[in-house]
């Protein structure tokens, strides 16, 4: 039955898709040619509990893409699906397939700490390592990085994160205290500099704001937008809080629990258009606030 | 907590907590932690009073004399304490890095269907009484490394190597003995491995891992430091369980109360030395030199197991501080 829902709602979606990248009021969709990420019929399972069923999904490249949807609904596990975060996860099964720039991520060949590099994340609570702020970021660069780099290599990029990460004026004098130090917003920024350090194409954050005070969760949703539009990265952005989705992303898909309680896809598109005009009734109850 | 009708709030919860059994459960508690206490100084007391007459007739020199002759009435505690300290010293150094590597393969790396067998067996060695171990060790490990290595290595060895001198006679010997401790102690390491390892917050991990960590990075860089102070602490109980270890000791040592700097040739432990003769005493200053000697063992391991609390606090108080 949710099968028949799904199997509806994909060509749908690329047809908002299609229709939305011709339409000017809303913001720039990217055509195919520039989706980022394509997730093809992606199962997720614990166990023996399917967690996700069936999705189908393209994050458009530059572009924020929000994930929406009520809790339980399979938001984080196919966020972790795409930096392959389940691997080593005892009892978990992916099937499926995701592509990055038309590359499988679950490649047989593939390297999934590479794949971790190129598309970094950041987490619900603020987690950074009990080391100085400058260590936080220079982490990835120094103790593990691919190849060695000067000292001088490793703070300028240590620098440059911070700046993008927008946190460096509030440093720049205190590098060398410890992470801790910091406020919890501040530490969330921090981390999302230590992943754009190694230099991601991709920027997974998963409720990144749940733990913030509203002023650090403004910082946070304008951060997630000049990363996209000065930066270049992609942008993948999981939130319960639909006004966060609405204010911040460009692409908006919106999960939900099926029948046989696994997570499903129902609709996505251009973020203007599903709070304005969704197709499906579960979209509209949702964003009404008539469920979840 | 903020004042709103206090009067009748506070009886009511002194009730209430009366009730619910919450002060006669307080009551209860502090009562055994200080009957703890009082074994404690129970203990010691005895020992200091079966000690009195060696107390008196060698003083603290006991600590420094070498000569352990029941029937001249010579004790001294030195022999005893040098095989104490090197068997245990042994056995911690061989036990110590198998048993964090098997805890780092059970809380980590160990496939999902393997990792409750492997540590049910793990536990199950800990469960060895040690006088199995002991049996082991003379009839199977003892004639095993006599032939294989202790011979062989002190012929070739011995004669540059006053570590490995020989002749190699009954077998048993100092380095038999930390080797079968190292055996013992493995589980406790292992196992305590285990359990600090697996309590490191996900959160650190999964840093890790998102950054492009290797599974090897991952252990080196969140799980290791996050849990050293644990892993010390385990390494010190199973220190601790070395020093006093006595039948397995007792079976496998030689009973010899000697220095002799070679690994292969017999020695004693103070807990071995103790066990060994105590039941056979004649003179009542032999047997006030074993409960003395216990006394030093038993300062021995206090000594051990304060070192190990000054590391893990230290190491604690570092990885909570600055950096
Ligand atoms: N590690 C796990 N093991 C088993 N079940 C899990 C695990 N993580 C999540 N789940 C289950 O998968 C479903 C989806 O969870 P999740 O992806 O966290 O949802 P969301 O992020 O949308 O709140 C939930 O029913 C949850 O209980
Ligand atoms: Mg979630």
């Amino acid at each position: 039955m949710q099968q028949a829902g799904v199997t509806t709602v994909v060509p749908e979606r690329r047809i908002h898709l299609a229709v939305a990248g011709a339409r000017d009021d809303a913001p720039a969709i990217p055509a195919a040619s520039e989706v980022k990420l394509d997730i093809r019929k992606l199962t997720i399972i614990y166990g023996q509990r399917v967690a996700v069923r069936d999705i189908d999904l393209r994050i458009p490249a530059q572009a924020v893409t929000a994930i929406i949807g009520p809790s339980g609904s399979g938001k984080s596990t196919l966020l972790r699906a795409l930096n392959r975060m389940h691997d080593d996860v005892p009892g978990v099964r992916v099937t499926g397939e995701v592509l990055l720039d038309g590359q499988p991520v679950y490649g047989p060949e593939v390297d999934p700490v590479e794949v971790r590099r190129r598309i970094g994340m950041v987490f619900q609570r603020p987690n950074p390592f009990a080391k100085s702020i400058f260590d936080n970021v220079a982490f990835g660069l120094t103790v593990f990085g691919a190849r060695r780099l000067s000292r001088r290599e490793v703070a300028e990029r240590v620098e440059r994160a911070l700046r993008q990460a927008a946190l460096w004026d509030e440093v720049k004098d205190r590098l060398d205290q410890p992470a801790t130090s910091l406020s919890g917003g501040q530490q969330q920024r921090l981390c999302v500099a230590r992943a754009l350090a190694v230099e991601p194409d991709v920027v997974l954050l998963d409720e990144p704001t749940s733990a913030l005070d509203p002023i650090a969760t403004g910082r946070i949703e304008q951060l997630m937008r000049e990363l996209v539009e000065q930066h270049g990265y992609t942008v993948v952005v999981v939130t319960h809080n639909m006004q966060q989705a609405a204010r911040v992303s460009d692409v908006t898909a919106f999960m939900t629990v099926d029948a046989s309680r696994a997570g499903t896809l129902v609709e996505v598109g251009p973020t203007a258009r599903i709070f304005t005009n969704p197709q499906d009734q579960r979209t509209e109850d949702y964003i009404t606030g008539r469920v979840g | 907590m903020i004042a709103t009708g206090q009067p009748v709030s506070r009886s009511h919860r002194l009730r209430r907590r009366l009730r619910h059994g919450d002060v006669p459960f307080r009551l209860l508690a502090a009562t055994f932690a200080f009957v703890v206490v009082a074994l404690l100084v129970a203990i010691v007391g005895v020992a200091w009073d079966g000690s009195a007459a060696a107390r008196e007739a060698f003083g603290l020199r006991f600590l420094t004399r070498t000569a352990w002759n029941p029937v001249a009435g010579e004790f001294g505690a030195l022999p005893a304490i040098y095989g104490t300290i090197v068997s245990s010293a042994i056995a911690l150094l061989l036990a110590a890095p198998p048993g964090i590597m098997i805890g780092i393969f059970l809380s980590d790396l160990s496939p999902a269907r393997l990792r409750g067998p492997l540590s049910l067996m793990v536990e199950l060695l800990a469960a060895i009484p040690s006088v199995v171990y002991g049996m082991w060790g003379i009839f199977v490990f003892i004639p095993f490394f006599r032939g294989a290595i202790a011979e062989p290595v002190s012929r070739a060895l011995g004669d540059t190597v006053p570590f490995l001198a020989g002749p190699v006679t009954v077998g048993r010997g100092l380095l038999v003995a930390g080797i079968i401790l190292a055996i013992m102690i493995l589980p406790t390491i292992a196992a305590v491995s285990r359990d600090v390892l697996s309590v490191v917050p996900t959160h650190q991990r999964e840093a890790l891992l998102a950054l492009g960590a290797t599974r090897w990075e991952v252990i080196r860089h969140a799980l290791l430091p996050y849990a050293r102070a644990g892993i010390v602490g385990g390494m010190m109980l199973g220190l601790g369980r070395a020093l006093g270890e006595t039948m397995a000791a007792t079976m496998v040592i030689g009973n010899t109360p000697r220095i002799d700097p070679s690994l292969f040739q017999p020695a004693t432990t103070a807990a071995s030395l103790i066990a060994s003769q105590l039941p056979t005493t004649n003179t009542e200053l032999h047997s006030s030199a074993l409960v003395y000697l216990a006394l030093v063992l038993f300062l021995i391991t206090l000594l051990a197991n304060s070192i190990a609390r000054l590391l893990v606090w230290r190491v604690a108080g570092a990885a909570g501080g600055r950096r």
